[in-house]
């Protein structure tokens, strides 16, 4: 079991009232799957993958990922669980405007102390990959939405991660450019048993999932 | 990784051209000028330090506890006999820094200034010898040592040591003068400045105290052995002169200045004219440091400004695994690296200005960037360690924020740093409008020194040396008033403007016996007053013929004349002593009053106004001449002028000059340190529009949303400008608030050091105010405008 969720709850408090983001969330999750969330704005989908991603914190419930009980970890504990173990993507992509392709690549490898040549040896691997050698050097400006998705799914692989969390890939891009990467999150689930987790809109590109998660108002409304 | 962050740094300065040209400006701008005012100040700071023995030299200071005053000058052979009995003094050097030309080629004389020293000079300075062995004195004539400048200039291709050249002086027939050796021209920072010495052997009365009176022609110098301690050497001193002196009227006190001290600590010593002015280095460093401040705060400012385009940056890159101290790193180096940009630029700068500063302050800076390794080093260890102290406030903000606050849509920074942003823009304009008040009424205190009305006119006056014009002198003034141009000309004992008269003298006070009061007087012909163009109030002026007409008549004629002592008092004078009726013996002052002239202020505008008494020379043979020229006189008068003068003095030098260029020469101190107030003023006034600039920047852009939704709701541009600038403005009120208590306190003290001065109005406040809210709201107006005239779709659209 990758990651068990127990019980979570997440409020704010606004004004003297208690509002629930997350309502007794529930939920375990498989190393090899690929789950989609869904449901509509507000109902704590993106919240959820925060959580998951262990970037936002919750306020009651327990979390175990891997086994160790996240919510008892120490912050320096909890960031080096997710440096080794978790890759993110975004809707905007996210990447760095001013480093290149490879550099943006290569940025987690150094901030996780990678050896100079092993970086190297990495990112290039990575840029054969995904086909986008000839970019390396160009800036994410350079590049077209889809292109920069590509090199953010990348980056989010380059330290080989055991879980892809993934908040609407596809939001920006057009239906072509969103069909190829979802069929590339589909091999890496496929082939390198890289467990997923995206937040779609899309129910066709929920379709790409093993298993839909429903949201509605900070609760599981089915599995 | 430190590759890495300058690698990012650099990118991120080169993406943002605006933002950092004007990060790179405002660092630039305050690092040169923070250079440039460290190179002044050291440079002060180190007169005579170069010196061997400097730390063991001492001048002796004497204090005339009756009249309160302090001179470098006490009887010449206290030093010779003090020495034989304290072998604390290992030895000394009686000098004295003057003028005079010489004939060093046949074309013509030079007026140099020279040090004139006893041999021992050798001993207490080390001078650099190139050439000669001046240290041995040669018998016959005085010998003169010249520096390698003169050499340069007068013996280009021979060997001057051996030579013997002839002085040209006004007061002495000329002498000869064996030159001995050459020596290294000395640095500008000494208060030995000087072209050449001369050494003589003085005459044995130079040696021996005497009780009746002792001349005081020179300044001493003491070299004190290693172990002697100088106050108790002064105190030795002090008791042994009374012990030797017994029964003497003197009442004066001796102490002993480091030499380390003599150019920038001797205030109190008025006749001293190489001097700096303490006070107006801590000014000068003080606009340093203010500058520096507001420079530093700019680059703050504008970099927290951007914390919103840097949010997500550091959000990514916390999500790919960055801890915040790795961040915190990276936007340190980033500063570092801004501010080692614009320390270059400073370089550039400080090379084009230096050469500007030191024509502007009249001599070359002999310690500067250029020339002295160790002020390379310590400005690069400075702007290190100022850089990360900098950087350090713009690296907590930037690397604080969380990821999935960033990174999720609809994010929005949270805008709690603004109160230290506001504190800063607080007292960035407290120090601009106290700089700018303290300019404005600096100019205005200098504008009523340079225009108070004196009493005499300055203008077109001038003054010729002091000449010995002997039974020649009447002829002499017929000549040069046949120049047409010239239309007054009068000889008197008074060395104006330099001095208050031909000497003062104390008395007692007609109206309380008790009380003592200083009297002036000056002695001239009997065309002075007209010359000067004094006003005459009541009675006669000395030119008057029944006072024994022209100054050549015999003295028959005076003996027949009724009125033996006629005087020209002033206004006070005349109050002070209750002179109410004239052509009477006045028994104070032991003269007949004539006349009643306005006051006029024969001392400079620095010392208070004192009463003052022309009296009548009726052979005026020698002295200074003064000449009154119609305005617009040209060199071409002066050169006749001169031309009758080597007609009738052909041995003589001439040396003529403007009194109103010698009244200028009291202030020149203040007026230079007025332009660099100016000047750096202006760039702080600059320095803080970036800040507030940034500022602005940073609120116009959170509040983008806010003022689309309200052009939705109506609000016309007037309206948002109001909106924007409103708090701004604010601010900027509250820092003039706080700054006017302590500019008024500064001013205050400052004016209080000046006996003719303006009173401090509100006016210049309130002007000096309204000029900063202006320029901060032009300032403004730049970014609150367009925002104000932006279509609120747009923005609303992007939301």
């Amino acid at each position: 079991m990758l990651i068990e969720l127990k019980n979570i709850f997440k409020w704010v408090n606004s004004g003297g009232n208690r509002f629930f983001l997350l309502k007794d969330i529930n939920l375990k999750i498989e190393q090899g799957a690929f789950i989609s969330v869904m449901g509509p704005s507000g109902s704590g989908k993106s919240t959820l993958l925060n959580i998951l991603g262990m970037l936002d914190t919750f306020d009651e419930g327990d979390y175990y990922f891997n086994g160790q009980p996240v919510h008892q970890l120490k912050e320096k504990y909890r960031s080096r669980l997710y440096k080794e173990h978790i890759g993110f993507v975004f809707q905007a992509y996210h990447l760095i405007d001013e480093l290149t392709v490879y550099e943006n690549i290569e940025t987690p490898l150094l901030y996780k102390k990678v050896s100079s040549p092993e970086r190297k040896a990495l990112v290039s691997d990575m840029l054969d990959r995904f086909n986008i050698v000839g970019k390396k050097d160009l800036f994410p400006a350079q590049l077209s939405g889809g292109q920069q998705q590509l090199v953010g799914v990348a980056r989010a692989l380059i330290s080989k991660p055991k879980l892809l969390l993934a908040d609407e890939p596809t939001g920006n891009l057009n239906s072509k450019q969103g069909a190829e990467i979802m069929e590339l999150f589909k091999r890496l689930n496929q082939e390198d048993g890289v467990t997923v987790v995206q937040v779609t809109h899309s129910e066709k590109n929920a379709a790409y999932g093993s298993q839909i998660l429903e949201l509605l108002d900070g609760r599981i409304i089915s599995k | 990784m430190i590759k890495n962050y300058l690698k990012i740094a650099w990118r991120n300065l080169w993406k943002r051209k605006t933002h950092s040209l004007i990060c790179i400006i405002g660092l630039s701008l305050g690092l040169t000028s923070c250079l440039l005012i460290a190179t002044v100040v050291l440079n002060e700071l180190s007169y005579d330090r170069n010196w061997s023995k400097s730390n063991r030299i001492y001048r002796l200071i004497t204090t005339d506890k009756n009249f309160n005053t302090k001179t470098a000058y006490a009887p010449v052979p206290i030093a010779p006999e003090f020495k034989q009995d304290f072998p604390e003094l290992e030895n000394y050097c009686r000098m004295v820094s003057q003028e005079g030309a010489f004939k060093f080629n046949k074309t013509g004389e030079t007026s140099i200034t020279y040090l004139n020293a006893e041999e021992t000079v050798w001993d207490l300075l080390n001078f650099k010898v190139l050439n000669g062995n001046p240290s041995v004195y040669k018998e016959g004539y005085p010998n003169l040592i010249i520096t390698q400048k003169l050499k340069e200039q007068f013996f280009p291709n021979t060997d001057p040591v051996g030579q013997v050249i002839k002085s040209v002086s006004n007061y002495e027939t000329a002498k000869n003068y064996l030159i001995t050796g050459v020596i290294e021209t000395l640095p500008t920072n000494s208060f030995f400045q000087s072209e050449a010495i001369v050494v003589e052997k003085l005459n044995p009365g130079n040696n021996v105290l005497n009780p009746r009176g002792a001349s005081t022609w020179a300044q001493q110098f003491f070299l004190l052995r290693h172990d002697a301690s100088p106050t108790q050497v002064a105190k030795q001193l002090n008791t042994w002169f009374y012990q030797k002196m017994k029964g003497t009227s003197w009442n004066l006190e001796f102490s002993l200045q480091p030499l380390q001290e003599v150019y920038l600590k001797s205030e109190a010593i008025t006749s001293q004219k190489t001097k700096g002015n303490l006070m107006h280095l801590q000014v000068l460093s003080g606009i340093a440091i203010l500058l520096l401040l507001i420079a530093c705060i700019n680059y703050v400012n504008l970099t927290t400004a951007r914390i919103d385009v840097r949010a997500k940056e550091t959000g990514v890159r916390k999500i790919l695994g960055a801890d915040r101290k790795v961040l915190f790193v990276q936007y340190l180096c980033e500063s570092v690296l801004f501010f080692f940009i614009s320390f270059c630029a400073s370089l550039v700068l400080y090379l084009f200005l230096l050469p500007i500063v030191e024509s502007f302050i009249g001599h070359p800076l002999s310690m500067n960037l250029l020339n002295h390794a160790p002020s390379v080093y310590t400005s690069v260890i400075a702007l290190f360690l100022l850089s990360v102290i900098t950087g350090i406030y713009p690296a907590i903000l930037l690397s604080k924020p969380d990821p999935h606050v960033t990174v999720s849509k609809g994010h929005e920074v949270k805008r709690r740093n603004v109160v230290f942003q506001k504190t800063l823009v607080i007292l960035q304009f407290a120090i601009t409008s106290g700089v700018l008040i303290a300019s404005l009424t600096v100019h205005e205190q200098m504008n009523y020194l340079f225009g108070k009305d004196l009493g005499y006119e300055a203008e077109n006056l001038v003054r010729l040396d002091y000449t010995e014009y002997g039974s020649k002198a009447a002829f002499f003034k017929n000549e040069l008033l046949r120049i047409p141009e010239v239309e007054q000309v009068s000889i008197s004992r008074w060395y104006l403007p330099e001095n208050g008269g031909t000497g003062s003298m104390e008395m007692e006070d007609p109206m309380n016996s008790n009380n003592k009061v200083k009297v002036w007087f000056i002695n001239g012909d009997k065309d002075l007053s007209k010359t000067l163009r004094l006003h005459l109030v009541q009675g006669r002026n000395l030119d008057d013929p029944s006072l024994g007409g022209p100054s050549n008549t015999s003295e028959n004629d005076t003996v027949a004349n009724p009125i033996a002592n006629p005087i020209l008092i002033t206004q006070s004078t005349a109050k002070r002593f209750g002179i109410a009726e004239l052509n009477k013996p006045n028994k104070h002052l032991d003269a007949i009053p004539v006349g009643i002239v306005k006051d006029f202020h024969n001392q400079s505008l620095r010392s208070p106004m004192l009463p003052t008494v022309i009296s009548l020379s009726k052979d005026a043979h020698s002295g200074y001449l003064l000449m009154r020229l119609s305005s617009g006189a040209s060199t071409r008068v002066i050169n006749k002028v001169k031309a009758a003068y080597q007609e009738f003095y052909p041995n003589n030098s001439f040396n003529l000059s403007w009194v109103k260029d010698g009244l200028e020469k009291e202030f020149r101190a203040e007026a230079k340190l007025q332009t660099f107030i100016q000047v750096f003023g202006g760039i702080i006034i600059l320095l803080s529009c970036l800040g507030l600039f940034g500022l602005i920047m940073y609120m116009v852009q959170h509040r983008v949303k806010e003022i689309s939704v309200r052009k939705v709701l109506g609000a016309s541009v007037t309206q948002i400008l109001v909106l924007l600038s409103k708090e701004a403005i604010l601010l900027i009120i509250l820092a003039v608030l706080v700054a006017v208590p302590v500019v008024w306190y500064g001013l205050d003290q400052w004016l209080r050091g000046y006996v003719y001065r303006i009173d401090l109005s509100g006016k210049v406040f309130v002007i000096g105010s309204l000029i900063i809210v202006c320029i901060a709201m032009i300032t403004m107006s730049f970014l609150t405008l367009k925002a104000a005239l932006e279509k609120p779709s747009q923005n609303l659209r992007t939301e």
